[in-house]
Parts: C-alpha cells; structure tokens; sequence
C-alpha cells in the first residue's frame, strides 16, 4: 500500500503537538489534521479586547463549521445540564486558553483501588510515567521548586526556579502557618526566565483566556516546531470516519473542509488527540459494519465514564488590603486535600488560592445599586483590595453511566452528528465537596476573613476517562501504551485514556503520556 | 463625581436622597455652561445633543476631567443610535441643572431617568453599553474603572511590568 504519511495525528492540542514534535525529531513523516484554524496572538488579543463578553473562548475566531461547547447548540442530554465543559478547536488547542497550572499526579492517584478499595486503577504507575514527566515540563517549560515536590517524587530538578508567590499570597500563609497550614507556589508551565524563546512572564493576569506575550506555553509552540521540522499541517479538517481492512487495521481517514468536500488521507498510523468529547465522538461517528457500536469500541467504553473536577470557589474579604489581580492568576496552592486515608469514603480536591480579579464584573454588579454612584471608583478599590480568594478541585469518580453519546437528530454543520452528555455526580464527589467546603470556611474564618460569595461549577474544563486506558479489552479501550485493543496501528492519547483523575490538572499528566506514545511508536517502527 | 469629596466616611450611611444631593452638588460646578447648552439646542433638533456638550456631561457625571475623546465619541454614538438615547441625556441633564433648588430636580426623577444615569456610569466605568439591544464593547483600556487600580496593577494583558512584581505590595504611587 502507498501511504501518504508515516502517522496521521488527528488534533493539534497539547496532545497532538507534542507527540508530533517526538516524531519529527526521529524522522518520522507526520500529517497533523486539526479541525479548527490558525489563530495568530496578537489578532487574538485584539480580538478579545473588542469583546462585550470577555469569556475564556473570546478572543479565538470561532470555526463555524466545527462546533464548540460556547456554541448554544452543542451540549445537549439527559444527564446535568449544568455540565459544561469548554475547550477549543483551534491550532494549539485548549492550552490557548488554560491557567498554565502543571501539577503531576500523586503516586496514590495511580492506585485509588488498590490503596483505599475505591475507583480504578491505572495500569500503568507514577514510577513508570516519572522519566515522561520530566521530559514534558522540560518541553513544555515549567517552572517549580525542585526543593518541594508536594507528594510527587522527581528524578530531575524544574528547567526554571519556581514562579514567586504573589502578595495576597504571603499574606494568607503567614496567617495560616500557625495553624500548620503549609502553601506553596504551584509548578505551572510559565515562564520565570526567558525560555524556549519565549519571555519571562510579566503578570499580565489575563492567563485565562489568553496570554498575550506566550510566557505561558500552549501548544502552538510544539505545533510550529513540527512544521519547520517537515510535519505536514491540515487546518479546516473535520475528521469524520476511517476505512478499516481485514486486518482490522485503519487505512485511512476521512475528513471534510468547511465547503463540505471530504477528502481522505492513508498512513501506517493513526493517532486521535482531539479531547475527552471529540475523540469519543469521533469514535462513535465512525462506526462500521464490522464495528457498529462504534470504531475501537469492543469494550462498550468509548464515551463512558466521563470525569470532571468539579470547582468551587470562596471570595471573602480580609482585615488587610490583599491587592488581588497582581500576576498570574493563580500561583499557590494550600498542601492539604490531595491524598490521605479519607479517600476510601470520600474524593481527594487540589486546593488554589486565587488571583483572578476580574473588576469589570466587580464594577457593573457594584454599579446596581445607586449608593454607589457617588464616589463609584474609590468604592470599587476599597471592595476589590480586600479580597482573597480560596477554592478547590475535586476528584471524580469513573461512572459507566456518565457517558458521552451522539444525538440521533442534532448535526453540526458539516452534518455530523453532534453529542449527547449525560453527566452524573458521584455521592463519593458530593460528599468530598461538602468535607472540603467547610474545610475552606474553616480557613477563612482561621484568617479572621468573612466570606462575601462562593461559586460552584460541575467542571474545571477538565473532562477525561472517555476512552480509558485498561489492561482488559473487555472494559477499556486502549492498553498500557494508549493503543487501541481492537486496531493495533490505533492511538488514543489525550485526558480520555485516563482511568481515575485525582486532583491534579491533567495537561501535564497528557503531556507525558503523549510523549511516552511517541517512544512507542518509534520503537514499533524501527 | 468622584472630584468631590461629599460628607466623610459616613456617606454610605446617610439616606438616597442625601446621596443624590452630593450628586447635584458634584454636578453643579461650574465648567458647565447652562447657556452655550440651551443656545446649541435652539439650532439643533428637539433630542439633539451636540458632541461638545456631550463631553462636558460626561465630565461632570463622571467627575473626570481627561476623558479620551475617542471613548467619548462612541459612547455618544451608541446614545444618538438608541431611540430614546439623547432623548434621555437631555431630560436628565435638564433636570440636574435646572434652577437653584437641584435637590428637587433630583426628586423629580422618573425611574427611566433614574435607570439612564446608572446606565450612563456603568458604560464610562466598565467601557460596555449594557442594554438588551445588544451589548458594546465601547473601550477596554479607556474604561474608567482602571484608574481605580492606576497605582495597584497593570490593565490586565497590557502589562510592562519585570517578572515578579506581584510578590511584593504595590506602594500606591508606582507598582
């Protein structure tokens, strides 16, 4: 057979772009096919200034051809219409817009089953993902204490010294420590030094949505690497089906542009990194005659146990000036929650301290009330520096009957099928944000602080275990290498492998396993 | 507004029609020239407000001087767009300045004029006209609620600042 490329990689997030970038370096052809288009910073930017609705998804040019969660229409189900998870089709993917925060996985995170009879296992351990760790933050660029590694042993000190804590930040750990509450400056792949060609960062506080200066890495940076080194990029590519042969082997793929032409592209391997809903979407989209519940899917899994941190978020108001808003826009971390006996009863959270001042929001519900018109800007000073902010990420457990499906009469535009969410919450996660709410409010009442609003969301825009990693074919759907039990030159890589989330942001966690593929497939193609 | 410093610390506590009088105290300085406003309207039409005028409003309700006119210039866009824009502008206007007795100009509010001078500080302050005709964005760097922070932080994403600054407090005159 003549194939066009070596590896087909199908999504340009941090994923795909690492993974690309592995290949390229061993002489690999790699086609990247990304559904989205290519969005220029500064354009980005601007674009974002001149919106009314500074949301995470402002300032990229949306494709109108390829849906996202912002888009109305998209979501729809059963389940908690309240779940809503966002990200991006775009090149560099939803790294365009995240928080920067790279924290690994605990050790016990791997084995929530095996150590507290709870959850799953993954079939892989820390110890055998640490040596991918390490190489992602050195791609990627993260910047940590190497003296401190908050329960996540490393072989390797950080490539940049660890992001300095803001002044809110202090002030709320020198009011804790009496107390034996111990914070620390999270690892985040953010610039403390000029790195990778890119600045240090200048606190802009805008990391959500965007980084306007690329001191924040996102995964553009990878994707431009692996052009200049020969990858070959297809933007506009809505990746719809495969042709699959005897061998049960993918010969190809099929996609379409925008006009609604299909095209089709032939490699020796394919590899979707497209996220926790479009990868199982896609999947399920391309069934077969051979497959008909869905491509990769012998297992029943693909869509199923869908996982998210659910967030909450505690502003209060302290006794000093904190002047919020100076900075990234969250730096630190509260080490308490991650790990301990309780998880056998109840779900682990990752605390945050915050930094996300957002005085437009602050002005206009401020500007509600006519007692406030006389002298609007001192008192919207006088409100904002006094504010802290506290808040969390909970783990979730896998649940088959949290699951992703694809709507029988919605369509995107392109005319595919859009999906169908039903999300549930576990009483395992009800129960640790009830635990880890009151342990917040016994924080803030520790700063002599009081609380003026909490918010609560079912996701942190974390959604993962869709296509989970497992050593059975019977109930997962990729191996310990991320390749698909039932098509051997079939990847998955991206949150959607994982088995059990802990606390930890995922991109980090992707970004090592997605090197750890490429190792694979070097090896498999020597 | 905010040029006057109306009562003390208390003023949060006294009464709305206490408040409303330190607006009629802050808006009856005397930049403003009731009799160039009432000449331009004789040659303009019945809602007209002209640009000029416009600015000088906008100066006294929001108690800043250096208003970027560029910013101005589409906020009186967006009100000379909107059926009842001007309209609005004028009554309000009218009746802040009208006779010596403000207190009972501001009295004599009707809720729709109530409702347009919050709406006319919401919009110089966040730099968004927020109607349900459509949100604008009007100005993101111009908007006034970021003198607020002028000493404390950067306008978010227009940062020149060195690596590290947030570590330290900001000393309200450089940051």
């Amino acid at each position: 057979m003549v194939y066009d490329t070596d590896v087909v990689v199908v999504g340009s997030g941090v994923a795909g772009a690492l993974l690309a970038r592995e290949l390229m370096s061993a002489g690999l052809g790699v086609t990247i096919l990304e559904a989205g288009e290519t969005w220029q910073r500064g354009e980005s930017f601007t674009r974002y200034m001149q919106s009314w609705n500074r949301t995470i998804t402002a300032p990229f040019k949306p494709a109108s051809w390829a849906p996202i969660p912002a888009d109305h229409s998209y979501f729809a189900g059963k389940g908690n219409k309240k779940y809503q998870p966002a990200f991006l089709k775009g090149v560099g993917g939803t790294t365009r817009q995240w928080t920067g925060i790279t924290p690994r996985f605990l050790p016990a995170d791997f084995e929530l089953h095996s150590r507290y009879g709870i959850g799953t296992d993954w079939p892989i351990s820390y110890d055998e993902l640490e040596p991918y760790y390490v190489r992602a933050e050195y791609q990627m660029g993260v910047s940590g204490d190497s003296d401190d590694h908050h329960g996540s042993p490393r072989s390797k000190s950080y490539p940049m010294s660890a992001i300095p804590m803001t002044y809110s930040d202090q002030v709320i750990a020198k009011r804790l420590a009496s107390s034996g509450v111990r914070i620390a400056s999270f690892p985040a792949a953010r610039n403390s030094r000029a790195y990778d060609g890119r600045p240090a960062c200048r606190g802009n506080n805008s990391c959500t949505p965007l980084c306007p200066i690329g001191a924040s890495y996102s995964a553009d940076v990878d994707i431009e690497k692996s052009v200049a080194m020969g990858a070959r990029l297809t933007t506009k590519a809505v990746v719809y089906r495969f042709e699959v042969d005897k061998q049960k082997r993918i010969r190809r793929a099929f996609y379409k542009h925008p006009d609604g032409s299909t095209h089709s592209i032939a490699a020796r391997h394919f590899v979707l990194a497209c996220n926790s809903i479009e990868t199982p979407r896609l999947l399920l989209m391309a069934a077969n005659r051979d497959s008909p519940n869905g491509l990769a899917n012998s297992s029943g899994q693909v869509g199923r146990n869908l996982m998210d941190h659910v967030i909450f978020v505690s502003k209060f108001n302290m006794p000093e000036a904190m002047y919020l808003g100076r900075g990234p826009q969250s730096v630190s971390t509260i080490l308490a929650g991650r790990d301990g006996p309780f998880r056998s009863k109840y779900a682990a959270a990752k605390f945050f301290l915050g930094n996300d001042l957002n005085i437009q929001q602050e002005a206009a519900g401020m500007l509600r009330d006519d007692g406030n018109w006389l002298e609007p800007l001192k008192q919207l000073k006088e409100a904002a520096i006094h504010q802290g902010q506290i808040g969390a990420e909970v783990e979730q457990l896998p649940n088959a009957g949290s699951r992703l499906l694809l709507d029988k009469k919605r369509t995107d535009p392109l005319g595919l099928p859009l999906p169908n969410i039903n999300y549930r919450l576990s009483d395992y996660t009800k129960k640790g944000v009830e635990v880890w709410q009151k342990y917040a409010r016994s924080l803030i009442h520790t700063l002599d602080a009081t609380e003026i609003d909490s918010s609560f969301s079912l996701s942190s825009h974390h959604p993962c275990g869709t296509t989970r990693m497992g050593r059975s074919a019977k109930d997962s759907v990729v191996n310990e290498q991320c390749q698909s039990h039932d098509h051997d030159n079939l990847y998955i890589i991206g949150g959607s492998v994982f088995p059990a989330m802990g606390t930890a942001n995922p991109t980090l966690t992707i970004a090592a396993l997605s090197i750890r593929l490429a190792d694979y497939i070097k090896r498999v193609e020597k | 507004m905010s040029m006057t410093q109306v009562g003390d610390e208390k003023t949060l506590q006294l009464t709305r029609r206490q408040l409303l009088k330190g607006i009629a105290a802050a808006l009856g300085l005397p930049v403003y020239h009731a009799t160039a406003f009432a000449e331009s309207l004789d040659s303009a039409t019945s809602t007209a407000v002209p640009f000029d005028d416009f600015v000088r409003f906008s100066r006294n309700i929001t108690g800043h001087r250096q208003l970027d006119l560029q910013t101005a210039r589409k906020i009186f866009d967006i009100f000379a767009d909107e059926a009842w824009g001007m309209d609005h502008l004028k009554r309000v206007h009218d009746k802040l300045i009208s006779g010596p007795h403000t207190d009972s100009a501001l009295a004599s509010f009707d809720k729709g004029e109530h409702w347009f001078l919050g709406h006319f500080l919401t919009t110089w302050i966040t730099g968004i006209y927020y109607h349900s005709s459509g949100n604008k964005m009007v100005s993101y760097e111009h908007a006034l609620m970021h003198e607020a922070f002028e000493h404390i932080r950067p306008i978010p994403g227009l940062s020149e600042q060195e690596f590290g600054f947030w570590s330290k407090p900001p000393f309200e005159k450089g940051m």
